[in-house]
C-alpha cells in the first residue's frame, strides 16, 4: 500500500511539473507571438518592390493544387486561384486519379487540349496520363495522373511546375487574393528562405460571394466554434512564436509557398506518411542542417487562407487521430534531432517541445487523469486540491485561448461583429470541459494507431464552401 | 492512512493564489482584447471619414481647382495626413509627368514633413521605415533629414536599411544618390531582390542612361561590394536595357573575377550575356571551363546559354553536361542536342541511366520548362 501511494505521489509531482513546464512553454509563445506580431505587422507595405516588381526578376510562383473527386467544386476553386493578385504566376492543377467527372469539367469548363512538353522526374510520383493547358486560360496547366494520393499529386505538380516558388494549395481552401504578395515578403527580405507559412482560418459560418469570404462569421455548431479557437491559437502564437525563434517545424499543407529547387533537394513530399506536411519541414531543416546550407523556413500572421473543417464528431476525430500519426511518424523519424545540439535549437528546443508537449501531452494528460483519480481515492490529495489544480488548468486554456482572439485583433481583425469575438471568448471557457478530454483521447487514439502501423488517411465529408452563401 | 503530502494548507494557498494571478490576467487579457477592439475600429471609423474628406481634395487639387494652401487646410489630424499620404503615395507610383510632380510638391507641406520626421525618430521598425517611405517620395533637400537617412542605412533591420536607401535616392544630387547606393551595397546582409530594387530606383532617378550606366558599372567593377550584391546588378542590367554596357562588361567578363568564392558572379555574367548581348562568349566560358565548375549554377547557365546559341562547335561541352549529376543541367543539355546531329547517337554516349530521361525529352521535342 505505501509502495503504491509513493507512486503515485511521485507521478502525481511529475504530472504537475510536466503541466507547469509546458504551459510556461506556451505563455513564452505568447509573449514573442505579441511583440513579434507588432513588430513586423505591415511590413509588406515597405516591401512593396515597385521596381522588381516591373522586370521579370519578380519572384515567379506556380501555385499547385492537387484534386481528387473534387467535381462539384473544382471549376470555382480553379476560378478562384486564377484570380489571385500576382503578376507572375501560374496554376498547376494536379487530377490525382480521380474516379468522377474532375478532369473532363476541367477539359470542358476551360477548353483545354493536351500539350506535348517534357514531364521530368525531380521527385517520384505515379505516372501522368496528359498534361492540359488552354489558349485562354494561359497561366492554366490541368496534369492528369494516376491516384497516388496527395503528396504524389504534389510530386507530380513540382515536376511539372516551372517557376522558382511553389505554393502548395489544397483545392478546396479559399486563398485571399493578395496571399502570394504578402507571403513573397519573406523571401524578399532575405535570400535564405526556402519556404513560409501563412494563416489558416475557419471558414465555416463565413459567408461567400464570388467564392471570396464576404463576411466573417464564426461557425454556427460547437465543433465548428471550438475548432475556430484552436486554430487562432495553433496560427497566432504557435506557429508566430516557433518564427520569431527560427525553429518552425510545421508549414500546414493546406497553405505553404516553397523553393522549388530547396524541395526538390530534399526528395520532394513523402509518400509513405499520413503528416506529408511537417514531415517536409522537418526534412527540409535535417538536410539542410546536414549539408551545412543556409536556410530559413518561416511563417507570417498576415496572408490567410480559408478552410473548411469538419462540424460532425466522428469526422473530426478521424482527422485528429490522423494529425497525431502525422506527428508522431515524423517524430520518430527525425528522433535523431531530438536533444542534439547539431541542429541548433531545433533539436534543443522544437524538437523536445513537439515531442514532449504535443506528442505525450494525450498520454500525460489522460493518465494524470486517472492519476489524480486514484490519488483522491488513497487520500493523497484531497478534494479541495483536485478542484483548485482543474480550475487553475482552465484559466490557463482560457488565457492561451483569449490570447490568440487578441491576437487575431491586433493582425487581421476580421471578426466584424463583437457578439463573434464574445463567442470566441466564451468557447476558450466551454472547450476544457468535455472537448479538451475528448481531443486528447482522439490523440491517444492517433498514437496508438501509429504504433499498430496504421496509415489511412480517413475520408472528411465536405459541404463545400464558397459555392453559395452559407 | 499516512498525512497526505500535497494537503498541505501552503500549497494549497499558493495554487489559489495562483489562480487569481492567472484569472486577472484572463481578464486583463480580454479587457485589453475589447479595448483594442474598440479603439481600432474607431481609428478605422476616421480613417474611413479622411479618406473620403481628402480623396476628393487630391484629385481637386490635381485638376488645379484648390492651391497646396487650401489643401493643408484639411489635413487636421492624423487620421487624415495618413490617409492623405496613402493616396499620395499610390498616385505618385502610378502617375507621370506634371501630375506627378505637383503631387511630390503637396508633400512638403509642413504639416506632412512634421508627422514624418516624428515617426523617423520613432523607436519602431515599422513607423521608422513608414516615415523613410515617406522621404522616398518628396525630394529632400533638408541637410539633417539627409544625415538621418544615411544614418539609417547602417540600421540593423534590413527593412529601415532598405526603405532609408530608397528615400535617399530621391534626393537631386547624383553624387549624394552614389553615395546612397554604394552604403547599401556594402550592407553585407541585403537580399538579391532588394539589390536589384534599389538598382531599379537607382537606374530611375538618374537623368541619362548614361550616367545611370556608369554609376552602376562603377559598382560592379568596386571589390568592396559583396559578391552576391554584384551577382544581382549584373542579372539586373538586361531588364534595364542597358545595352551599352555589354563591351566593357565583357572585358570584365574575360578578367579573372575576384570576390566570387560561390561563382556567383561568374552566373550571373553568363546569364545576363545570354539575355542581352550577342557577344560571343564562348571563348570566355572555353577559357574559364565554367562547365566544370564545381556549382551547379554556373554548369546550367553554361547548358543555357549554349542551348540558346547552339553551335555544333559546343557538342563535346554538351555531351559531357548531358551526363552531368544535376538534373537540370542534363535536360538543358540534352535539349540542347537535338539540335545536333549527333542527336540520334545520343544513347551512345549517355549514360545508360539517363537514357529514359533522353527519351522523354526527344518525345517533347526538347519542349522544356526555363531552369536558372
Amino acid at each position: 500500500m505505501q509502495s503504491i501511494t509513493d507512486l503515485l505521489q511521485l507521478i502525481n509531482y511529475l504530472v504537475l511539473g510536466y503541466f507547469i513546464l509546458l504551459n510556461l512553454g506556451y505563455m513564452i509563445l505568447i509573449g514573442v507571438s505579441y511583440f513579434h506580431i507588432r513588430k513586423f505587422k505591415d511590413l509588406d507595405k515597405i516591401f512593396k518592390m515597385t521596381g522588381v516588381y516591373s522586370t521579370s526578376l519578380y519572384k515567379p510562383v506556380s501555385v499547385i493544387a492537387p484534386a481528387y473527386n473534387e467535381e462539384a467544386s473544382i471549376i470555382a476553386s480553379v476560378d478562384s486561384l486564377l484570380s489571385l493578385k500576382y503578376s507572375n504566376f501560374e496554376v498547376v492543377v494536379v487530377n490525382d486519379g480521380s474516379s468522377d467527372g474532375t478532369l473532363q469539367k476541367l477539359l470542358d469548363h476551360y477548353k483545354l487540349t493536351p500539350e506535348n512538353r517534357h514531364k521530368p522526374l525531380f521527385v517520384k510520383h505515379k505516372p501522368i496520363r496528359g498534361i492540359y493547358t488552354s489558349s485562354r486560360y494561359p497561366r492554366l496547366i490541368v496534369v492528369d495522373k494516376e491516384n497516388g494520393g496527395k503528396a504524389d499529386a504534389l510530386n507530380a505538380g513540382i515536376n511539372i511546375a516551372s517557376m522558382d516558388l511553389f505554393c502548395a494549395v489544397d483545392s478546396d481552401s479559399i486563398l485571399e487574393p493578395d496571399v502570394i504578395v504578402k507571403m513573397l515578403r519573406t523571401f524578399m527580405e532575405d535570400d535564405q528562405t526556402i519556404a513560409v507559412g501563412g494563416v489558416i482560418r475557419v471558414a465555416n459560418g463565413c459567408t461567400y460571394k464570388n467564392r471570396r469570404i464576404e463576411k466573417v462569421r464564426v461557425p454556427k455548431s460547437f465543433i465548428g466554434r471550438i475548432q475556430a479557437v484552436e486554430y487562432l491559437r495553433a496560427f497566432l502564437f504557435g506557429r508566430v512564436g516557433w518564427d520569431y525563434l527560427e525553429s518552425l517545424l510545421i508549414i500546414s499543407g493546406a497553405f505553404g509557398l516553397f523553393e522549388r529547387k530547396a524541395v526538390i533537394r530534399a526528395g520532394g513530399y513523402l509518400h509513405d506518411t499520413v503528416g506529408e506536411d511537417m514531415e517536409l519541414v522537418v526534412r527540409l531543416h535535417d538536410y539542410h542542417i546536414k549539408n551545412k546550407l543556409p536556410y530559413r523556413i518561416r511563417f507570417i500572421s498576415e496572408p490567410v487562407c480559408w478552410t473548411e473543417v469538419p462540424e460532425d464528431r466522428k469526422t473530426l476525430a478521424r482527422q485528429r487521430n490522423r494529425w497525431h500519426r502525422g506527428l508522431a511518424d515524423t517524430l520518430f523519424r527525425y528522433r535523431h534531432m531530438l536533444f542534439n545540439p547539431r541542429y541548433g535549437r531545433i533539436g534543443l528546443f522544437a524538437m523536445p517541445f513537439f515531442f514532449f508537449g504535443e506528442l505525450l501531452s494525450p498520454v500525460v494528460e489522460i493518465s494524470g487523469y486517472i492519476i489524480v483519480a486514484l490519488s483522491w481515492w488513497f487520500g493523497i490529495i484531497n478534494t479541495q486540491f483536485a478542484m483548485l489544480f482543474l480550475v487553475a488548468a482552465i484559466v490557463l486554456g482560457m488565457i492561451l485561448s483569449m490570447s490568440a482572439v487578441l491576437l487575431e485583433e491586433l493582425t487581421s481583425r476580421r471578426y466584424e461583429s463583437a457578439k463573434d469575438i464574445f463567442i470566441l471568448a466564451c468557447y476558450s471557457f466551454v472547450e476544457n470541459l468535455g472537448y479538451r478530454q475528448l481531443h486528447a483521447f482522439w490523440r491517444l487514439g492517433g498514437l496508438i494507431d501509429y504504433f499498430k502501423g496504421e496509415k489511412e488517411w480517413g475520408k472528411m465529408q465536405r459541404k463545400g464552401i464558397g459555392e453559395k452563401s452559407s | 492512512m499516512q498525512t497526505p503530502l500535497l494537503f498541505d494548507e501552503a500549497i494549497i494557498g499558493i495554487i489559489w493564489g495562483v489562480i487569481i494571478v492567472l484569472f486577472l490576467l484572463f481578464i486583463i487579457i480580454t479587457l485589453y482584447a475589447l479595448i483594442k477592439r474598440r479603439l481600432l475600429a474607431y481609428w478605422q471609423k476616421r480613417l474611413d471619414i479622411a479618406e473620403n474628406t481628402i480623396l476628393p481634395k487630391i484629385y481637386e487639387y490635381i485638376d488645379g481647382e484648390i492651391t497646396e494652401e487650401q489643401f493643408d487646410r484639411f489635413l487636421k489630424n492624423r487620421f487624415d495626413i495618413i490617409t492623405a499620404f496613402g493616396n499620395i503615395n499610390e498616385m505618385i507610383d502610378n502617375l507621370k509627368g506634371d501630375e506627378k510632380n505637383r503631387l511630390r510638391e503637396l508633400l512638403d507641406l509642413p504639416r506632412f514633413k512634421k508627422f514624418y520626421l516624428k515617426k523617423l525618430n520613432s523607436s519602431r521598425t515599422v513607423q521608422i521605415a513608414k516615415a523613410c517611405m515617406y522621404f522616398e517620395k518628396k525630394n529632400i533637400t533638408d541637410a539633417a533629414v539627409i544625415r538621418k537617412l544615411q544614418k539609417l542605412q547602417h540600421h540593423s533591420y534590413n527593412v529601415i536599411g532598405y526603405s532609408a536607401t530608397l528615400a535617399l535616392l530621391n534626393t537631386d544630387n547624383q553624387r549624394l544618390r552614389e553615395n546612397a547606393l554604394k552604403t547599401f551595397l556594402l550592407r553585407s546582409n541585403n537580399s538579391s531582390l532588394t539589390v536589384s530594387d534599389i538598382i531599379y530606383k537607382f537606374y530611375s532617378e538618374c537623368d541619362t542612361k548614361q550616367e545611370a550606366a556608369e554609376a552602376i558599372f562603377e559598382q560592379i567593377t568596386d571589390d568592396q561590394i559583396p559578391g552576391k550584391h554584384i551577382a544581382p546588378i549584373i542579372t539586373m542590367l538586361p531588364e534595364l536595357g542597358l545595352y551599352g554596357l555589354a563591351t566593357p562588361l565583357y572585358e570584365l567578363f574575360r578578367k579573372p573575377i575576384e570576390n566570387d568564392d560561390s561563382d556567383l558572379i561568374l552566373a550571373a555574367f553568363i546569364r545576363g550575356f545570354n539575355h542581352f548581348s550577342t557577344i560571343d562568349i564562348f571563348p570566355v566560358l572555353k577559357e574559364k571551363e565554367t562547365w566544370s565548375s564545381p556549382f551547379d549554377y554556373v554548369r546550367l547557365e553554361t547548358a543555357n546559354w549554349m542551348k540558346d546559341r547552339y553551335r555544333p562547335e559546343f557538342d563535346d561541352i554538351l555531351i559531357r553536361l548531358a551526363n552531368d549529376p544535376d538534373k537540370e543541367v542534363r535536360i538543358v543539355s540534352q535539349a540542347a542536342l537535338l539540335q545536333s546531329d549527333q542527336a540520334k547517337n545520343a544513347l551512345s554516349f549517355l549514360e545508360e541511366k539517363y537514357a529514359e530521361e533522353w527519351k522523354g525529352i526527344k518525345e517533347s521535342g526538347g519542349r522544356i520548362a526555363e531552369y536558372h
